[in-house]
């Protein structure tokens, strides 16, 4: 280990692997610290995923698959359940394996990885980022570098010390608990989500099945909702409920920052990817492919500018991100926000109208239509939705 | 009562680090950079905090809490609330 790179990485999640390993294939030197004693662990996550998402970055492997996807299954308040099935869409990733090989990539391209670095501090030279404080081994060390980039997920410090506004409103995160359970007798190609004000007001409820029975069963709502009940009393009335004896194989709490991206994510010697950057798809809460994504973009950009000599170069960032995804999570974060005032009613009459499609016609496009004709008030949300 | 300081007046919160599962939701949302939080440590940053809640209100798995002592419930801007009856004792948890 040397005293000073060309680019340090902070996190060794899906975001700051692929920081790391778009940065060092381009020959400059990286290290990317992890404050866990493991990469990959704990998981604090869902882990599910689009096929596509996956393979833009590693070749499908059926040792980080636990489940292949091919169905959604949406679930009223009322009951009611709608089944649309998508064909090859996607998987449930084992994501303490998964993070281990996307870490293995970066270092074959030449990073450095270190666990147990703990980053407590910036430096900073004249005005810039030029590297990090950090605790190895109750030693507090530095490490000197041209670009700092900060994959440090949802609880971000990384980014408020260089600068950046980087705090969230309690509304828009999504306070999360989810356990991994055995004896769920799911249908192991589906994943199934929950709506409605008893199971999870402002979110959804999910049940992700991992094989042979075992599932992620968890749910996120909004600090407006857990101002009144926790996310864990929702899940434990769920499983009171539905699986009360279901035997424990994980329990986990997390944080899911469900906004648009930061308003800046490039300063002088620093950039954020994933969720320290809130590139998370704010609809949906996924945010392996897009963190990666981030990732990859900030990584290309870090090497040329260190390679090129020219390090204002970072800051394109902003722009390649917008371009790539920020402008549709924007999209999507509208339709988040009209989302989280359905009723429980209309989730239901959306449902029934789905229900009246027969399943080998039901695709994204003819759902959306057919649940619009039934529910004409949908057209004024969606309205509201897209209005600014 | 001995409580510990906070920015404008006393630490009205309490996170307690025997239950807590170190996710960062509580950091994510701390508008003043107060929490700090390493693999499995994890404390409030007296002189920062401002007793806002929104770590409160953001712990999925309510392990922080308004502080109770004595029968009384301190909630933000300091108004104190008498509790219903409390199983134990209700200070066991604060130091």
């Amino acid at each position: 280990m040397k005293n000073e790179y060309d680019i340090i990485v902070v996190g060794a999640g899906p975001a700051g692997s692929m920081a790391a390993r778009f940065a060092a294939e381009q020959g400059v030197s990286v290290l990317m610290l992890e404050k866990d004693r493991d990469v990959g662990y704990p998981v604090r996550c869902g882990e599910a995923i689009s096929k596509a998402g996956v393979e833009e970055f590693i070749p499908s492997d059926d040792k980080w698959i636990a489940a292949k996807i091919s169905k959604f299954s949406f679930n009223a308040p009322d009951g009611s359940e709608a089944i649309i099935d998508f064909g090859d869409a996607g998987y449930v990733l084992e994501r303490r394996i998964f993070d281990y090989e996307l870490a293995r990539t970066a270092a074959e391209a030449g990073s450095e990885i270190i666990t147990r670095a703990y980053v407590n501090g910036l430096l900073f030279n004249d005005g810039k980022v030029s590297g990090v404080k950090y605790e190895l081994n109750g030693e507090q060390k530095e490490v000197k570098a041209k670009v700092v980039i900060a994959a440090d997920g949802v609880e971000s410090r990384v980014g408020r010390w260089a600068g950046l506004e980087t705090h969230i409103d309690f509304r828009d995160m999504e306070s999360a608990v989810q356990i991994t359970a055995a004896n769920i007798p799911v249908d192991q190609n589906t994943l199934y989500f929950y709506f409605g004000q008893d199971v999870a007001p402002n979110g959804y409820f999910w049940i992700f099945p991992k094989g042979h029975n075992k599932a992620n069963i968890g749910l996120g709502v909004s600090g407006l909702i857990g101002k009144k009940k926790s996310a864990q009393s929702f899940l434990d009335d769920f499983m009171n409920k539905h699986y009360p004896n279901a035997p424990v194989l994980t329990k986990i709490a997390g944080g899911v920052p469900c906004s648009i991206t930061l308003d800046k994510i490039s300063g002088p010697g620093i950039m954020l990817v994933g969720d320290a950057a809130r590139q998370v798809n704010p609809l949906s809460g996924g945010g392996i492919a897009s963190g990666m994504i981030g990732g990859k973009i900030a990584g290309t950009i870090a090497g040329e500018a260190v390679k090129q000599n020219k390090l204002d170069h970072i800051l394109t960032y902003d722009k390649a991100w917008h371009d790539r995804l920020g402008k549709r999570h924007e999209t999507f974060n509208r339709i988040k926000e009209g989302i989280y005032n359905f009723s429980d009613d209309k989730f239901n009459s959306i449902a029934h109208s789905i229900l009246k499609i027969p399943i080998e016609k039901r695709t994204l496009g003819k759902v959306f239509t057919t649940a619009l004709m039934n529910n004409p008030s949908l057209l004024v949300d969606i309205a509201k939705v897209f209005v600014v | 009562m001995n409580y510990r300081q906070a920015k404008n007046g006393k630490l009205m919160i309490e996170i307690l680090p025997d239950k807590c599962d170190f996710c960062g939701c509580c950091v994510g949302v701390c508008p003043e950079d107060a929490i700090e939080l390493k693999e499995a440590e994890i404390f409030i940053i007296d002189e920062r905090c401002t007793n806002c809640s929104k770590c409160v209100w953001s712990c999925p798995i309510e392990v922080i809490k308004f502080v109770i002592k004595n029968g009384f419930l301190f909630e933000k801007s300091f108004q104190m609330k008498k509790m219903a009856a409390l199983p134990g004792d209700p200070c066991a948890h604060f130091v």
